[in-house]
């Protein structure tokens, strides 16, 4: 069954169909030399695979098996747990010892003046715990005047606000009295 | 050159193919196999409907032989890989028809960037005025059509495919290839007037 049988009569418009005109605009030929460049182009192709994945080469399913057995084994061990794991390289850092202590600033005074306490200017020194290493050995190593400065930081924001101000006693001043010179009018007529 | 550069040289292996030697010809004297000579024997068969589907699209002669040349270097790459032989025609169809749409995307493109006329389409010599006048309507009634509509009355005019044909090539049930046909030739009908 053609195309035209399929649809009976064909629409007629200036004496031949729709479909004859198509036919006759599409009946084209390639040139003689078609099929040669076909040819050439085909030839300078590279060569088809010879296997695929669809064809189940029994490599492609072996380095597939290969490729999954791998992949757990490396999830395996990932998802160990890490009793065992030790710092590799700790050796070559030298351990130091941090300073157990620091000194806060020496002496906090108090103004007598404002009610305070007339106890004579205590010094109050913060004693810092030594470093103690974890369990296994291991040292957190600081420099040493890092430790102390974060160590006398942390001790004095730690003090009570009013011990952290230190006032100064304020002298009284003297005032000299205003001295005023009595007016001096002089005579009539006298130029001032 | 893959296999034929073991026996002979470019010229020759030109002057081969130009006389017609066949892909499956030059591989008896060498290293062809099966896969060649079915490759081969297709390309001969398709090798006229592939060009006029890129023709109905591009309507210049040497591009549609360049985009059906195109058509069948994808094919060939692909030949081993495809499961049903049997369809392969209507996989040439496919992918000619797209491959002459970008082309025809292209050269729009370029005659846009270039400010140029649109070369015309090619008519025989010897055709009258009107008869080409009436040839240029008519392309341009095509080119209006929607694409699926398109691809469905060029493939039931060329090379007296049936329905079932045109659907086996479309990969679409018979019914819905007469709807298609219907409607196309209604609005061509309706552009031509």
């Amino acid at each position: 069954m053609t195309f035209r049988q399929a649809h009976g009569r064909p629409e007629r418009s200036r004496g031949v169909t729709i479909d004859e005109e198509l036919q006759a605009a599409l009946d084209v030929d390639p040139s003689p030399e078609f099929l040669a460049r076909v040819r050439t182009r085909i030839a300078n192709e590279p060569a088809p695979s010879r296997w695929t994945f669809r064809s189940g080469s029994p490599w492609m399913w072996l380095a597939s098996g290969a490729a999954v057995a791998a992949v757990a084994i490396v999830a395996v061990l990932v998802s160990r747990p890490n009793s065992h794991r030790s710092v590799s390289g700790a050796g070559a850092l030298t351990a130091r010892v941090i300073s157990p202590t620091a000194q806060m600033p020496r002496e906090v005074l108090l103004d007598p003046a404002r009610g305070g306490s007339k106890d004579p200017p205590y010094t109050r020194t913060a004693v810092a715990e030594p470093f103690r290493a974890a369990d296994d050995g291991a040292e957190i190593v600081v420099d040493r005047r890092e430790a102390i400065a974060l160590r006398a930081l942390l001790a004095g924001s730690l003090l009570p606000a009013e011990e952290a101000l230190v006032v100064t006693p304020a002298t009284p001043m003297e005032i000299e009295p205003i001295a005023i010179a009595p007016l001096e009018i002089g005579g009539e007529g006298v130029r001032q | 050159m893959r296999r034929l550069a073991l026996v002979t040289g470019r010229d020759e292996q030109m002057q081969l193919f130009a006389s017609g030697m066949s892909i499956g010809a030059v591989g008896t004297a060498g290293k062809l196999d099966e896969l060649d000579r079915d490759f081969e024997a297709r390309l001969v068969e398709c090798s006229r409907l592939a060009f006029r589907i890129a023709y109905s699209v591009v309507r210049h002669r040497q591009d549609a032989e360049d985009v059906a040349q195109e058509a069948f270097a994808k094919a060939y790459r692909h030949f081993r890989q495809l499961r049903d032989r049997d369809r392969f025609r209507a996989w040439l169809v496919r992918t000619t028809w797209r491959a002459a749409l970008d082309r025809q995307r292209s050269n729009r493109r370029r005659a846009a960037h270039e400010q140029a006329v649109e070369e015309p389409p090619e008519t025989p010599v010897n055709e009258s005025v009107e008869a080409r006048e009436r040839a240029s309507r008519l392309w341009t009634a095509i080119d209006a059509l929607p694409e699926k509509f398109r691809v469905a009355i060029v493939l039931a005019n060329i090379e007296g495919h049936d329905l079932a044909e045109v659907a086996a090539l479309l990969g679409i049930p018979v019914g819905t290839v007469k709807s298609r046909l219907f409607f196309a030739r209604q609005r061509l009908k309706e552009l031509l007037q």
